[in-house]
């Protein structure tokens, strides 16, 4: 046995410890790898296959941009995951030391160790990569929309740029690790092991603090959703920061107070209490930075998955614009008339369902842009909306034209007392009596749309004396699907260059949004998934630095007397904790992120959220039951 | 010639409540002999011992091993002092779990660049004369505690170190195994010369020294030396450990015939 053979053994026979390590660089490697074969997709250079050059060119930025934060990100992962390997190794690196291991003899152990780790991880990671990597690339065409879907293609350059960026990162760790090592002296290395831990203290002043750092952290985001302060990210910052700084006093001091008072009262003596409260009270101040890293960096995943979806979803679209098409025909109104029947019969021709009428929004010198009201109950009626009345001349109704119009209005009302309309020599005062507010005439009048009555909209005009332009707004029910169709009507349109007409189709705008959030969900979800992982890969190395100390307090009060069943319930309360209450605080700090969202758009974000919570919880839960059978029967075996 | 001197030797343990440890110990061991270091729990004789061993820090007063004090070696030339001048034998065994019998034992040699012929036929040297060679292939969790023990000071004495420290190396044997390895401890101080300071409470381990040395609150208490026979060696080690105290109760004093 040589010293390389040495290190080499040391990795295989303690294979339990090295796992945890393993599997996570073996993990951001995977993700890594596939960031880079997306990055390098030929049918992702410069042109998206389907859609316009911006989106390519700002979804490339994304993926390089996320590329460079899951590289960074990884580093730091890594280097936690090989800090919790080490802890757990300092009793053997105290008996190496005894037995006359020179600094540099650890240092290449270490070395060579990592390395070999950091090789393996990286051919295991490409390897499971390539593998997945068709289904991936069908995926992620699915997700980004582009209906011929991605080619399957050997991505030679992915797995170069992987196989260099994570082997300087590999090195760069194993060098590291050996600084990591540190210096502690023999005694302490040796003793590491069963050296008594002092009782924890926690101040009440501290935890009280923590609350209120909570509630001001909130308080100051909610501020910042309702009253739409937009510009000033200084204060979603100081929120953000404040209710940061309280999850890591909550969990370093309130914790540790609550517990240690739960221990003054009756309920501690009863049955199994006495082991888990004072078992809970040491645990939580080891493990209050674990809980704490793991409920904001959960937080930060589900918020941002949160908001990408929110990004994505249909009703974004539709709220800005809720037709299907939008055809403002030219000056030339007969050939509009025509071409909205060319429209109508191929959506027909299509197998379409849909409903078109006109809009004739004229504006006034006072700002305000008027339509009749039997145009607005039309297209009310189209969109599902119910009729608005009007009880003569001189009244009329406010309503917005656009997502942050209707914001003010929402909050502003309708302004009282008479107001002047005039068009050209022509001139009335009506005043308004209501607010519909509901987008029904979309992307017109930017001082807002006045709704009047038919007959003062005839008067009005007759002093109109430029062009009179129509829009014809069409509905159809199933628009997400009317893509192609869309497409054909666009070229034609668009392109013939005759009347200065123009067409918008929603079903485009929405797909051209998708395929941005596309993108920006792919990246977001899987930078969700690194941070999940990285989480769920902190509480088992956690689990996994007490195990032993668990084996031997357990073993010691087995002899005492305590059953399987007791065991098994003890261990499954204090596993719980560990798992769900970070869990619950990151789900409490993106409840309110997602209350804060939900009041900058107008759809309801609820279905999302949900879907989002429950998914991870039920990742969490799998997680949960499995370490905690693997635990309880390991603990089992080894009393027994 | 002395191997080991001791000087003046102090140690407190900083903390809520300081502890003094050691108090002004001197100590002088000579080459080849065999010494035993014994007292009370919470005497100091394992603070002593580490303080030997440069496992940790002596506050005041000096510690010279075939003339070098470890204390002023680097970090380096102390790792290689370590390697070739001591050896080590604890109560736990300190064994490498990732290692084998054999694996655990040729470590020094590995660490120290010695050809892998060599090292083979020194670990067979050593199995042969410690009754191991059967087990040499085995994981250090497939022996029983007498046979990990004789493992470990297979380890501390392939390296022919000058000085050797045991750590209550009986401590977790029960009878018959703990005389089978003060015997090897024994005739390999008899039949090679190695120094040997042993930290022990158990008599029995005891009377297998040269010389025993008494410590109580950390301050030297007594030493006494083996004459002509063990057993009456043992009987004054008894006498002198209940006449220190503490154990009163588990030995009746009995006069010497």
């Amino acid at each position: 046995m040589n010293f390389r053979q040495f290190a080499v053994h040391n990795v295989l026979r303690n294979k339990r410890i090295y796992m945890a390590h393993f599997l996570s660089s073996a993990f951001s490697v995977m993700i890594f790898f596939t960031y880079a074969l997306l990055l390098f997709h030929p049918d992702l250079q410069g042109e998206l296959v389907s859609s316009s050059g911006t989106l390519s060119r700002l979804g490339t930025i994304g993926m390089q941009v996320s590329e460079v934060i899951i590289f960074v990100f990884s580093f730091f992962f890594l280097l936690y995951s090989v800090g919790a390997f080490l802890k757990l190794r300092k009793k053997e690196f105290g008996i190496l030391i005894l037995l006359g291991m020179s600094r540099n003899q650890l240092n290449r152990m270490l070395f060579v160790e990592n390395a070999w780790i950091g090789f393996a991880a990286l051919a295991f990671g490409i390897g499971i990569g390539l593998i997945f990597s068709k289904l991936i690339l069908l995926a992620s065409a699915r997700l980004l929309s582009i209906q011929e879907g991605l080619r399957f293609y050997v991505p030679l350059k992915a797995v170069l740029l992987t196989a260099i960026a994570f082997g300087v990162l590999f090195l760069l760790i194993a060098s590291l690790t050996s600084i990591m090592a540190g210096k502690e002296r023999v005694a302490e290395l040796i003793r590491s092991e069963d050296k008594p831990k002092p009782e924890p203290a926690a101040s009440a002043g501290l935890s009280v603090l923590a609350v209120l750092l909570l509630v001001a952290g909130y308080v100051i985001v909610f501020d910042f959703a309702i009253n739409r302060r937009h510009t000033s990210f200084q204060q979603l910052l100081g929120g953000v920061v404040l209710a940061i700084a309280g999850t890591y006093l909550l969990f370093t001091q309130t914790s540790v107070y609550l517990l240690r008072a739960l221990r003054g009262s009756k309920l501690f003596l009863r049955r199994t209490n006495l082991l888990t409260i004072s078992e809970l009270t040491y645990r939580m101040k080891d493990n209050a930075a674990t809980f704490f890293i793991v409920a904001v960096v959960s937080a930060v995943a589900f918020t941002g998955i949160g908001t990408t979806l929110a990004l994505g979803d249909p009703g974004l679209a539709s709220m800005v614009n809720p037709y299907a098409y939008s055809y403002s025909a030219g000056e030339d109104q007969s050939f509009g008339a025509q071409q909205v029947k060319k429209i109508g019969d191929e959506l027909t021709a299509a197998g379409y369902s849909y409903k078109a009428h006109a809009m004739l929004p004229l504006s006034t010198e006072g700002g305000y842009t008027v339509v009749r009201l039997s145009e607005y109950n039309q297209l009310a009626a189209d969109l599902g909306y119910r009729a608005e009345t009007l009880g003569g001349d001189d009244e009329m109704f406010l309503t917005p034209s656009y997502v942050w119009q209707k914001e003010d209005m929402d909050q502003a009302g309708y302004p009282p007392g008479p107001v002047e309309l005039i068009i050209g020599n022509q001139k009335a005062s009506p005043h308004f009596v209501k607010y519909a507010p509901r987008i029904v005439l979309p992307d017109i009048g930017y001082a807002g749309t006045a709704v009047i009555t038919d007959r003062l909209f005839d008067k009005l005009k007759q002093g109109y004396a430029d062009p009179l332009y129509k829009t014809y707004l069409f509905t159809v029910p199933d628009w997400h699907k009317a893509v192609g169709v869309s497409r054909e009507l666009m070229e034609s349109i668009n392109n013939d260059g005759q009347n200065g007409d123009y067409l918008r189709s929603l079903s485009l705008e929405w797909l051209s949004s998708k395929q941005k959030n596309g993108i920006l969900f792919i990246v977001s979800g899987l930078v969700g998934i690194v941070f999940f992982t990285f989480a769920a890969s902190t509480i088992y190395f956690r689990l996994y630095a007490d195990m032993d100390r668990d084996e031997k307090q357990y073993g010691m009060i087995a002899k005492v007397g305590l059953s399987g069943k007791e065991l098994s319930r003890i261990m499954t309360r204090q596993l719980f904790l560990m798992f769900f209450v970070p869990l619950a605080m990151a789900f409490v700090h993106s409840t309110v992120a997602f209350v804060a969202l939900q009041r900058l758009v107008g759809y309801s974000i609820l279905a999302n959220s949900l879907k989002i919570f429950g998914a991870f919880a039920a990742i969490q839960l799998a997680y949960f039951l499995v370490a905690r059978w693997r635990t309880v029967e390991h603990l089992k075996r080894k009393i027994s | 010639m002395d191997l080991l001197t001791v000087r003046s030797l102090g140690k407190i343990y900083t903390g809520a409540v300081s502890y003094e440890a050691l108090v002004n110990i001197d100590l002088t061991v000579g080459e080849g002999e065999f010494v035993g270091i014994m007292g009370p729990s919470g005497s100091g004789k394992t603070t002593l011992l580490n303080m030997v061993s440069t496992i940790d820090r002596p506050t005041s007063g000096e510690v010279r091993i075939a003339g070098e004090d470890p204390y002023k070696l680097t970090y380096d030339q102390l790792a290689l002092f370590r390697r070739r001048e001591l050896g080590f034998v604890f109560q736990a065994y300190n064994l490498l779990q990732t290692l084998s019998v054999k694996e655990n034992i040729v470590l020094p040699l590995v660490l120290d660049g010695i050809s892998v012929g060599e090292m083979n036929r020194r670990a067979e040297e050593i199995a042969e004369k410690l009754g191991i060679a059967p087990i040499m292939d085995k994981r250090t969790y497939e022996i029983s505690g007498g046979q990990a023990q004789r493992t470990a000071i297979a380890r501390a004495l392939i390296h022919r170190p000058k000085l050797v420290l045991a750590d209550e190396p009986t401590g977790n044997l029960d009878s018959r195994a703990a005389r089978d390895v003060m015997e090897i401890l024994e005739k390999r101080n008899d039949e090679d010369r190695t120094t040997m300071l042993l930290v022990t409470h158990d008599p029995a381990a005891a009377s297998y020294c040269n010389r025993v040395i008494f410590i109580k609150d950390g301050r030297l208490y007594n030493e006494i030396h083996c004459g002509d026979s063990r057993a009456a060696f043992y009987q004054r080690i008894i006498d002198l450990l209940s006449m220190m105290g503490g154990m009163d109760h588990e030995f009746s004093p009995v006069r010497r015939s």
